[in-house]
């Protein structure tokens, strides 16, 4: 893979991820490690935990999310993140374009031979 | 726990964020270290955690462009700069008034003004130098949030001076000399008179007309509660001189250094709890809905 692919692929990836996040945290909310962990199972996404908070940021910058700091059982304080309305509002919107792009993709690339 | 390599790591993050707002450094730093002692404890191998967040030059990279296009378009700066002082002629929009009074994550206190030349309270970074709440607590969505009462309460209190401000003016007319003080020397002694329909107008214009053309707009329909509660809060100040004006209107000629210093420090303090009551209690019920979830 040439360094320019790379940082394609990166960049496609960081887009997916947003989604990606707004997607995990609609079934509740969850503390960071926790984001990283249930993202770092998905193999396709590829995600590290230097891509992640820095999304996070951003999403809650954008008022999609919202943390708070809350002690947790057993360690150090966690911070907690969540969806706000806009938020939800936002996933729906996305959800759908999603949709409508991956359908439309998949049938233009169906037709690329994989590994020739 | 603590480890040579983490404080490393995170001192030469720090050294790569500079520049950026403290509140953004403190915060991305206490994020990666509670990952860091998370996961460790959970027994991730040290090394192979700050792999994963890169080297501290990208990690920082991928920071600054998480959070810097946002500033840029966020409002939150003036249009320009005249002899060092920031101003801004651009019409007043909600969300820029909201991010220059209302952002506890911005620890400057005086920031850009919202219209006109020179520097607005930023009531948000008061109250977290206050250690009443902190500065992560609240976004946007906690004006929202706050019980309808409140923002009422909110809307109440510049109305009700307004109000005041009419019923002295009304029940001193007939009695009031053909002329009155319109300007008033540093001693608070009238130095200034004209007929008193003018100086009955210059009150109304001040404390009354503000209050009037304000509320006309955020009560339509769509206003968010957050406009509404700095709407308020601005009003206050305003509808507090107007009352302080009225009164030395009418009193004609007997100096008064008292009631416009009173009036300015009172609006100013009345206007910062017609902003905190609302935020504090929309903080309370996120909190409560988040307990909630939780339970």
């Amino acid at each position: 893979m040439t360094a320019e692919t790379a940082g394609r692929l990166s960049q496609f990836r960081k887009g997916a991820l947003e989604l990606a996040i707004l997607a995990l945290l609609d079934r509740g909310e969850l503390y960071g490690v926790e984001i990283v962990e249930r993202l770092a199972e998905l193999p396709g996404l590829a995600i590290t935990a230097g891509t992640v908070y820095p999304l996070l940021s951003r999403l809650k910058k954008a008022g999609l999310v919202a943390s708070v700091w809350r002690e947790s059982p057993v360690g150090p304080p966690r911070k907690y993140y969540r969806l706000t309305r806009k938020g939800e509002r936002e996933l729906v919107e996305l959800a759908r374009a999603w949709t409508g792009v991956s359908e439309a993709i998949d049938a233009l690339i169906s037709e690329v031979a994989f590994g020739d | 726990m603590t480890d040579a390599r983490i404080e490393a790591y995170l001192d030469a993050l720090r050294a790569e964020l500079r520049g950026l707002p403290s509140r953004v450094v403190d915060e991305t730093v206490a994020e990666i270290r509670a990952h860091l002692a998370q996961s460790a404890e959970a027994g991730a191998e040290v090394g192979q955690l700050l792999a994963g967040f890169g080297s501290p030059q990208d990690y920082a990279r991928e920071v600054r462009a998480a959070i810097v296009p946002d500033e840029q378009v966020d409002g939150a700066r003036p249009q320009g700069r005249l002899l060092g002082m920031p101003y801004d002629f651009r019409g007043p929009s909600a969300d820029r008034i909201g991010s220059r009074m209302w952002n506890p994550a911005d620890p400057r206190i005086f920031t850009p003004r919202t219209f006109g030349l020179g520097w607005t309270v930023n009531f948000g970074a008061l109250v977290v130098k206050l250690g009443l709440i902190r500065p992560d607590d609240t976004d946007a969505e906690q004006f929202e949030r706050a019980p309808a009462a409140a923002v009422w309460a909110a809307l109440a209190i510049p109305a009700v001076m307004a109000l005041a401000t009419v019923l002295i003016l009304a029940v001193s007319w007939s009695s009031l000399p053909a002329e009155v003080p319109v300007h008033w020397g540093p001693g608070g002694t009238p130095d200034g008179w004209a007929p008193k329909t003018v100086g009955a107008g210059i009150v109304l214009a001040f404390g009354v007309l503000p209050v009037v053309v304000t509320y006309v707009r955020v009560l339509r329909r769509g206003a968010g509660q957050r406009t509404r509660v700095l709407a308020a809060s601005v009003l206050s100040l305003f509808s507090a001189l107007g009352v302080a004006l009225a009164i030395m209107t009418v009193q004609g000629d007997r100096s008064h250094p008292v009631p416009l210093w009173a009036a300015l420090v009172g609006g100013v303090v009345l206007g910062f709890f017609v902003l905190y009551v609302p935020a504090r209690l929309g903080l309370r019920t996120e909190w409560r809905d988040l307990d909630d979830q939780e339970g």
